[in-house]
């Protein structure tokens, strides 16, 4: 790829890889390495996307991906946060703000349900465009997201006792 | 496309990756709607904020950069040449077959160099250079716990996924996903056999390594090492080769 290229695809998409990778990971040096790697990965894989509207999902599905394995890889969330948290509510937005949520979806195992509360509650995309990022029905993001709340006592008690 | 647009559409509305016919579409609605009006001026304002911040003249697109690794490693540690990670398992190449690096079944791996000269693709072959800077990408699946660790000639053993920890790090499952560190090689010239454990559950990394080096030892040949730890385990081996040349 061109250099002219790389150009504008950094002065295209850059922004949009950095804001995701911001608001997850909370610190700018950490934003700044996932955003290099999210944009080499971005210049790799461009050509090979036929649809261009799909590449936004892309970014949004990559980026969120990484910075949870980054995230995964350090450990970096503050278990004396969960200890404030209550779960007596039916709104978890109500209840946790973004970073407890991120910290609760990273207890969760499994794929489809912590992309759905991510990006339900994080990022307040609607169940059309979740649709879009992950390829899930509205149908079942809306079972994910009940099982996420099904699930929460347990979570709350695991994270306070780690 | 529903009659008020969701903010996918937006923003490729907004970066020019929309039809023709959304675009119209679109470019009609927010001329006379204004939380979509205001939704691209905020893009706007957060673009221009970024390029500021970050502009791309600052960007190392044609040189070398410096990706602060998110856990400091010692230089020999980078000794190694690169390794793709699948999900479930590991496609690597023993030194007699050709340098295919496809995996069976919905696998895929790629491993990503950024040569000296700037480049960013993909490396098919399994020679490196030093100074030569790689990102790992993996897909994977059920077999999603990961231990990656390489042997040299001598017999020395780098661990590199977990870098800390006793256990196997669990990844996001996924296609072509980027794990979080990438390296820089050093100086050191010669083959390296780069082992990885994809499986179900987490494993000790201790006991992975007490057996790669048990095995090792016993005859000093990389073809005495063969892990066989059960059916919910992927192990893959790549021999590869510092060289001291560009290819």
């Amino acid at each position: 790829m061109s250099s002219t290229k790389i150009k504008e695809l950094y002065e295209k998409y850059g922004f949009l890889i950095y804001g995701q990778c911001r608001a997850i990971l909370k610190s700018e040096d950490d934003a700044k390495d996932a955003l290099q790697v999210v944009f080499m990965q971005l210049m790799s894989k461009y050509h090979t996307i036929s649809d261009k509207s799909k590449v936004i999902p892309w970014i949004y599905n990559t980026a969120k991906n990484h910075c949870f394995n980054v995230l995964r890889f350090r450990k970096k969330f503050d278990t004396a946060d969960i200890a404030l948290l209550k779960s007596d509510s039916e709104k978890i937005d109500d209840l946790f703000c973004k970073k407890e949520i991120i910290t609760l979806v990273l207890s969760q195992y499994n794929k489809n349900i912590r992309d759905a509360v991510y990006l339900t509650y994080v990022e307040g995309f609607n169940q059309e465009e979740i649709r879009k990022i992950t390829g899930q029905s509205p149908a079942t993001i809306r079972r994910n997201l009940g099982r996420f709340k099904k699930k929460l006592p347990h979570i709350l008690k695991r994270i306070q006792s780690e | 496309m529903n009659n008020h647009p969701d903010k996918l559409e937006l923003t490729a509305y907004f970066t020019h990756d929309c039809s023709e016919t959304a675009r119209n579409t679109l470019q009609k609605h927010c001329s006379k709607c204004p939380s979509c009006a205001d939704y691209l001026r905020r893009l706007d304002s957060e673009k221009s904020a970024f390029l500021e911040r970050f502009p791309s003249s600052d960007q190392n697109f044609g040189r070398e950069s410096k990706i602060r690794p998110l856990f400091p490693r010692p230089l020999y540690a980078l000794a190694a040449s690169l390794v793709l990670l699948l999900g479930g398992y590991l496609i690597f190449q023993h030194t007699v077959s050709g340098p295919e690096y496809r995996t069976k079944g919905e696998s895929d791996l790629a491993v990503y160099v950024k040569t000296q000269s700037g480049e960013i693709r993909e490396r098919k072959s399994r020679i490196f250079t030093p100074g030569e800077q790689v990102q790992f990408t993996y897909t994977c699946g059920a077999k999603n716990k990961l231990i990656l660790l390489s042997i040299d000639e001598e017999g020395k053993i780098t661990t590199y996924y977990p870098e800390n920890g006793a256990g196997s790090v669990e990844l996001e499952k996924g296609q072509n996903l980027p794990l979080p560190n990438s390296i820089i090689l050093d100086d050191y010239i010669g083959k390296e056999l780069f082992i990885v454990v994809f499986s179900e559950k987490p494993l000790s990394v201790s006991l992975i390594r007490n057996r790669v080096v048990r095995q090792f030892s016993s005859k000093k040949d990389f073809s005495s090492i063969d892990l066989d730890l059960g059916d919910d385990t992927r192990v893959k081996k790549l021999l590869i080769t510092k060289a001291g040349t560009d290819q």
